[in-house]
């Protein structure tokens, strides 16, 4: 066995044991499992938050974009860089508010608490199942070839180890473990990439001599407009690509988990701090390494391994070691928040709420833990057969959920006006524009990103919609009377919080809901 | 200025400028939530009433809107 082997080894075993920490903090009862107990502090939602956003891609599509385009990528690091602090600014304080008031366990039954009708959740639920399983399972496919890369181990095996130790600590711990082992994942991240950086400049001489280097190649590379110079900027993908990576995540279920997982609605000020100071010194560093990749490697075959390969000839071997277990760090905090958050919605969103409504905490833990393990087997099952297009299917999920999920989340702590046919038009609008314009092919004729038109859409429609029917469906007087309470800075007072209990608490009156 | 053109200088370092910035208001403007925990603290120390824990004093300290921060 090599030493990057070992390293991997030594990181897949401290996560396991995390996952076997928390298991008895974890597993109390539901919100013990799904939100940690809400014990949460401003380091561990900051870097849990911002772990989970970014996926392989930062390490496998970040480098490939750059060593194909230039600086012109930078683009997405640009708007990247604060999605972390504009969600927790936006979101943060007052949806972890919001959700305890309402009762709200997952961040699909919120969206049903704060929009009383169950066809909120009938209708959410599905597309956030199916977008985050997509989504998951790029991840299986990228922590499979990642391993397989390392260790030459078979893929089929690659695969089954990085799914069996995201599963074990996902199944023991619930939110607990993911919560911790994606703060010791986000900072294996950064030592990762910040080594292979340091390395980079140092092999080419520093940043200078090597941006010189790449413009003797091309001047355009290193531009903001792309290889072919300005005359071909495609200006709606620029803009697409600033402001989609920057406030998609707000309609991401997966992170918007965190917010309510908060220890106090105040911690969202200070995770803004760590949230930005992470992305600052982590984001651009894929992307530079890309760039310079040029110089150090021009007659790459696959430019999805740049970062690696870079990685491999400037790093001594037990650095590699480390690097690798970064970039399954970045894999692996991805997929196990999303297996979390699939497990979570079919087992609370699903199944308590349609099928079993009075079954227990303790039974709905075990329902999640069986639906993470069964999600885990057909995607192990579809990722070794025929493993689609990792950032093919990872763009198209996320795009869906930002176009289906910003405006709802965002109106839902925002604007009292917003209502239940408002959120179900916009809900449905966000998604089949989103999907009709990348399946139609409408995007390179006209170089329009579907997540903005899906979210232009999806905005509209909860505006237009929730004015139009505030007479003959008014927002119920409990949930405005929550969110006039959200907007205030104090502690919830007793009688809002009265009407609770384990399961459904934020369905009162009953029948509202039946709208 | 690191053998780039200067509007690419500009977008890269100028933009992360503005986040930092954004960052920095954002702290400014939600400094009154301080407050929010000495309530809760207060509330629990009270016999429970206030968040979380349903039953005890309701009378917790609610300052005005917070100044459109979040």
């Amino acid at each position: 066995m090599n030493i990057e082997t070992w390293f991997l080894v030594i990181y897949f075993v401290a996560m396991a044991a995390i996952g076997v920490a928390t298991l008895k903090m974890g597993n109390k009862d539901s919100e013990g499992f799904l939100l940690g107990g809400r014990s949460l502090g401003p380091a561990v939602t900051a870097l849990r938050l911002q772990s989970s956003s970014m996926s392989g891609y930062m390490f496998l599509g970040a480098g490939s974009l750059a060593y194909t385009k230039g600086y012109f990528s930078l683009w997405y690091a640009m708007g990247d860089i604060g999605g972390g602090v504009l969600n927790l600014s936006i979101l943060g304080r007052r949806m972890r508010k919001l959700s305890q008031i309402l009762g709200s366990l997952t961040s699909i039954e919120y969206l049903e608490h704060r929009y009383p009708s169950r066809w909120i959740r009938a209708i959410a639920a599905p597309i956030a199942v199916a977008c985050i399983f997509f989504y998951v399972m790029t991840q299986f496919i990228a922590g499979g070839r990642g391993l397989e890369m390392v260790t030459g181990i078979p893929y089929a095996w690659a695969l089954l180890i990085a799914v069996g130790v995201i599963v074990f600590y996902t199944f023991l711990g619930g939110y607990l473990a993911v919560a911790y082992t994606d703060f010791v994942q986000a900072i294996i991240m950064l030592i990762g990439m910040l080594w292979i950086l340091i390395g980079t400049m140092q092999a080419i001489g520093g940043w200078t001599v090597g941006n010189e280097a790449v413009g003797e190649i091309n001047p355009n590379l290193l531009t903001m407009w792309g290889p072919d110079g300005i005359e071909s900027v495609q200006w709606g993908v620029i803009i697409g690509a600033v402001l989609v990576f920057s406030i998609g995540y707000m309609g991401w279920p997966h992170v918007n988990v965190s917010h309510m997982a908060m220890k106090r609605p105040s911690v969202a000020r200070t995770a803004s701090m760590y949230a930005t100071g992470f992305n600052l010194l982590f984001i651009p560093a894929p992307y530079i390494v890309g760039v310079m990749a040029l110089i150090l490697l021009p007659t790459l075959d696959n430019p999805e391994l740049a970062v690696f390969q870079v990685a491999d000839t400037v790093l001594p071997d037990f650095a590699v070691g480390i690097v690798m277990a970064g970039i399954m760090a970045a894999i692996m905090s991805t997929a196990d928040a999303l297996l979390l958050q699939s497990g979570t919605i079919a087992s609370q969103d699903l199944f308590r709420r349609f099928v079993k409504p009075d079954m227990t905490d303790r039974q709905s833990v075990w329902i999640s833990r069986f639906t993470v393990l069964i999600l885990a087997i057909i995607g192990y099952w579809v990722a070794v057969n025929d493993p689609p297009s990792v950032a093919e299917v990872a763009i198209f999920a996320t795009t869906v959920l930002g176009a289906a999920f910003v405006p709802v989340y965002v109106a839902a702590a925002w604007w009292k006006r917003a209502n239940v046919p408002g959120a179900i038009v916009s809900m449905i609008l966000g998604t089949v524009s989103s999907v009709g314009w990348q399946l139609a092919g409408l995007v390179d004729s006209t170089g329009i990103d579907p997540m903005g038109i899906g979210i232009v859409c999806s905005t509209l429609a909860i505006i237009i919609v929730s004015l139009a029917t505030q007479r003959s469906h008014p927002v119920p007087e409990h949930v405005l009377a929550a969110l006039e309470e959200t907007e205030k800075i104090g502690a919830i007072p007793a009688h809002l919080l009265a009407g609770q209990n384990d399961a459904l608490a934020g369905q009162v009156p009953k029948g509202a809901g039946e709208k | 200025m690191f053998g780039l053109p200067a509007a690419t200088v500009a977008i890269i370092f100028g933009i992360p400028a503005v986040w930092v910035l954004y960052t920095l208001v954002f702290v400014y403007l939600s400094r009154g939530w301080k407050a929010e925990d000495v309530a809760e603290d207060r509330a629990l120390l009270n016999g429970g009433g206030g968040s979380p824990r349903p039953g005890g004093d309701d009378t917790g300290p609610a300052a005005s809107a917070n100044g459109g921060a979040a």
